[in-house]
């Protein structure tokens, strides 16, 4: 048996191929914070920003704002078209040819991705802080790997079931996260709250990066939940990849 | 080596792609070595060359060499020894770091070919393996081919090139509708002596002699075009001879294979 052994000596060429995915979130951070961050400094000097104050304040909205949204993109983007590029494409005709085990070589990917990804958000407080003003580093770590895990395994569910799985993603995201809303504000009748919470944890997984954020404590079970609820989704995904075949559009 | 042959649609790549795993059978199953077809490959592997180049078009020849080399799990110090075997072997020398966008559909093949030789395997797939190639490369291809026999190898070839199937295989399997409609030892086909075919025999004098020794013959200039079986024909060629005829070429008007084939898919 040498299934083992080719993939971790593909572990360098599957970061190559993630790595740009990976460093979405920064370079969107750049562009869509950075801008308005830079205006502002050269009318309030970078030093008023690191002082408590007006300032200061705008500075982290600024951030507050930005950095959420760029890592709610990115964790989408990540995952997006690997499984099904290959199927699509047919590129697996040359990778599954040889002594690799389809769903080890996905889930190798998708743990290289997260990696990747966690590290790239990282950069994003890091940079924040070294130029601007200190705010929290792991809070933004742990949130990211969170947030790939749910989306990147949900986007990875939809990848191995069909080709365009951008589009189910969508659908699915938006309807949980409606449903979820209506059913904690209460309007939704039992039976179709009950469908809501056993939809992907989407509002959980949004409420626990708040409180990381905010330096507030955080439910075990709620982790547990997103946690848990991802993995298995991963393990259908990978389940999928095993027991479909391959050469299907 | 087993060739499969028919024609567009019969399902040859189809029945590749069960052998491979990637499909699964509608009814029956498939065992390479006594295991499915997942399980074999994921254990040792096999030497595939598809039918189109689906490899990403921004990897370098190198790279994409480096790559599946990896997968084929040569070991680290071997790898790069083996892709320049390979990179020799299909001579890809002068284009090894262009992107696989900027090779031409040929070269393309060629590198198909050096994947797929990148391991010694035990089971060897090619689907339209000469597909693009030029004839130079297409004989170089043969010689290729010829030498991968061995023993404990199962080369199994799918084209519509008859004449390359001819050349290399030792069977042929005629798929058409989905079935195998024949399987046609190659070399027996070709050295069966008592069946009648159609013969095409050139004189440079005497065409008319050598006509009138066999029934349902036709003359087209210095051809004459017949039917006969292997003592037949050397009784009519020995009589037209004796009538002073001077006979300058005799080969059969189609393939043993040809005229299975075109026996087997007839519609």
């Amino acid at each position: 048996m040498i299934a083992g052994r080719p993939l971790v000596g593909y572990l360098r060429w599957h970061a190559q191929d993630t790595v740009l995915r990976a460093l979405t979130p920064p370079i969107l951070f750049l562009g869509l914070g950075g801008v308005p961050l830079w205006s502002f400094a050269r009318t309030a000097g970078l030093d008023a920003m690191d002082r408590p104050g007006e300032a200061h304040d705008l500075a982290l909205q600024i951030y507050g704002n930005t950095m959420p949204l760029t890592m709610t993109l990115g964790a989408v983007l990540l995952a997006n078209g690997l499984h099904a590029t290959d199927r699509e494409k047919q590129y697996f005709r040359f990778l599954f040819s040889k002594p690799v085990v389809a769903w080890a070589f996905y889930l190798q990917q998708f743990v290289v991705a997260l990696l990747l990804f966690a590290a790239a958000m990282t950069l994003v407080p890091l940079g924040f802080g070294a130029i601007v003003t200190a705010v929290p580093v792991l809070a933004v770590t742990k949130s990211a790997v969170l947030f790939a895990l749910l989306y990147g395994s949900l986007v990875a569910l939809c990848g191995s079931l069909v080709t365009k799985e951008g589009v189910v993603f969508i659908a699915v995201a938006a309807t949980s996260m409606v449903l979820q809303q209506l059913g904690k504000a209460g309007f939704l009748p039992h039976w179709l709250a009950l469908v809501a919470g056993a939809l992907p944890p989407f509002l959980t997984a949004d409420s626990l990066r708040g409180l990381w954020l905010a330096g507030q404590p955080v439910a075990a079970g709620d982790i547990m939940h997103v946690v848990g609820y991802s993995t298995a989704m991963l393990a259908a995904a990978l389940l999928l990849v095993r027991r479909l075949p391959l050469a299907r559009s | 080596m087993v060739g499969i042959a028919g024609p567009n649609g019969a399902g040859k790549s189809t029945l590749i792609s069960m052998l491979l795993g990637f499909l699964p059978p509608d009814r029956g199953t498939v065992r390479l070595d006594g295991l499915d077809p997942r399980t074999f490959i994921e254990r040792e592997g096999v030497a595939y060359l598809p039918e189109l180049m689906t490899i990403p078009l921004q990897w370098t020849v190198e790279g994409a060499l480096d790559r599946l080399a990896t997968l084929s799990a040569i070991a680290p110090a071997e790898r790069l020894g083996a892709r320049e075997r390979v990179i020799d072997t299909v001579g890809i020398g002068e284009h090894r770091s262009k992107r696989l966008k900027a090779l031409s559909k040929g070269n393309l093949q060629r590198l198909g070919l050096a994947q797929a030789l990148l391991a010694e395997r035990r089971v060897v797939v090619f689907d339209e393996p000469t597909h693009g190639l030029d004839p130079l490369w297409t004989a170089r291809f043969r010689e290729i081919v010829a030498g991968l026999r061995r023993a404990d190898r199962a080369i199994l070839i799918a084209s519509h090139n008859l004449d390359e199937l001819e050349r290399l295989c030792d069977r042929v399997a005629i798929v058409d509708k989905g079935r195998i409609q024949r399987v046609v030892d190659v070399r027996e086909a070709a050295g069966a002596s008592g069946v009648p075919r159609r013969w095409r025999l050139r004189a440079l004098v005497g065409c008319d002699a050598l006509a009138a020794q066999f029934t349902d013959a036709t003359v087209n200039g210095d051809t004459v075009e017949c039917e006969a079986d292997v003592a037949g024909l050397n009784r009519g060629i020995a009589m037209a001879i004796a009538q002073g005829a001077l006979i300058s070429s005799v080969n059969p008007a189609e393939s043993s294979l040809e005229e299975a084939f075109r026996t087997a898919v007839a519609r």
